[in-house]
């Protein structure tokens, strides 16, 4: 992957349809996911394990929203790794839409989750007339490669100055 | 407990208010979503949101706590979220602002498989303290059936 294949160093125009990117790879701790629910999702499944062994999912789970969180975690660090040099102002990335955001299985501390997205649409509309929308299809999966979470995503994207 | 078998068709009640501080806006962002608009003033000024403003995965990850309590003071055993049809962001986030949630349930299904839930779906209206709507959420949430053996 070079430099000039990131997303926020280059204009709207030049990003093509289709392009794909396994962006990064977490393993989520038990500590992390139960200071994350605690703070967002306190239901006891998130946050104790002993009750958590009680409940439907027999042990404790990974919350969804913390699972969306590391996915923009893992994205801005993708993103700024590749856009060292650009000092112009672009700033490709601010999420405007999320759609179809589905949780498929559960996810338990221990697991790894690999997180890739695909550009499935460009929407040529102008927002504010220097912006337009990249689509993307991200995905989330396992470290036994199953699909976990996936959804869409509309991010802004800066055209190329006429 | 009020099981997925003892809920109405519809339900519909507001949050509690929350106040978002400029230190809960950098805390968020500097661990999951670093970028200039969430944590510098000089860069999000010049941004296309005009100002520091939170992210909007802290934002929804609110207006689901918000949920979450909600549901938690009904007596509600929320099993977590099967999806989010959809999630928009309708306006920034700054600091200092006060978010509360209109949340609306309908639409009782029965689940698919073997475990002990059905789901209903639920609607997050987000507005600010100018009454503007900063995010609309569509989920279908899991819901805990009456355990089994259970005496109805």
């Amino acid at each position: 992957m070079s430099a000039q294949n990131y997303i926020r160093n280059r204009w709207y125009e030049d990003i093509p349809l289709g392009e794909f990117h396994v962006f990064g790879s977490h393993t989520f701790s038990e500590k992390e996911c139960i200071d994350f629910a605690q703070k967002y999702a306190p239901e006891y499944f998130h946050t104790s394990p002993e009750m958590a062994f009680d409940s439907p999912y027999r042990g404790l789970v990974v919350s969804e929203w913390h699972l969306v969180s590391i996915w923009m975690k893992l994205m801005v660090s993708y993103m700024e790794r590749f856009s060292t040099g650009v000092r112009d102002g672009r700033r490709n990335g601010a999420g405007v839409k999320v759609m179809n955001m589905v949780w498929h299985y559960p996810v338990r501390p221990g697991h790894t989750l690999t997180y890739t997205y695909e550009i499935v649409e460009k929407i040529d509309s102008r927002v504010r007339d220097k912006w337009s929308i990249l689509r993307s299809r991200n995905e989330a999966f396992n470290q036994n490669n199953e699909l976990v979470f996936s959804f869409e995503v509309d991010i802004l994207a800066e055209r190329k100055p006429s | 407990m009020k099981y997925w078998e003892q809920l109405p068709d519809t339900l519909e009640f507001t949050s509690k208010p929350v106040e978002l501080s400029k230190a809960d806006i950098l805390e968020f962002a500097t661990e999951f979503d670093p970028q200039p608009y969430h944590l510098d003033d000089a860069a999000a000024d010049a941004s296309i949101f005009g100002g520091l403003c939170a992210s909007g995965w802290q934002i929804s990850a609110i207006a689901l706590r918000q949920l979450s309590d909600s549901l938690a003071n009904r007596q509600i055993p929320l099993l977590g979220i099967k999806q989010t049809s959809s999630l928009v962001w309708k306006k920034p986030v700054f600091a200092g602002d006060t978010l509360t949630c209109k949340i609306a349930l309908n639409d009782l299904q029965p689940s698919q498989g073997q475990l002990n839930w059905g789901t209903i779906d639920c609607v997050i209206e987000m507005s600010n303290q100018h009454q503007k709507i900063v995010l609309n959420m569509n989920s279908t949430l899991a819901i805990a059936q009456t355990p089994k053996g259970h005496a109805q």
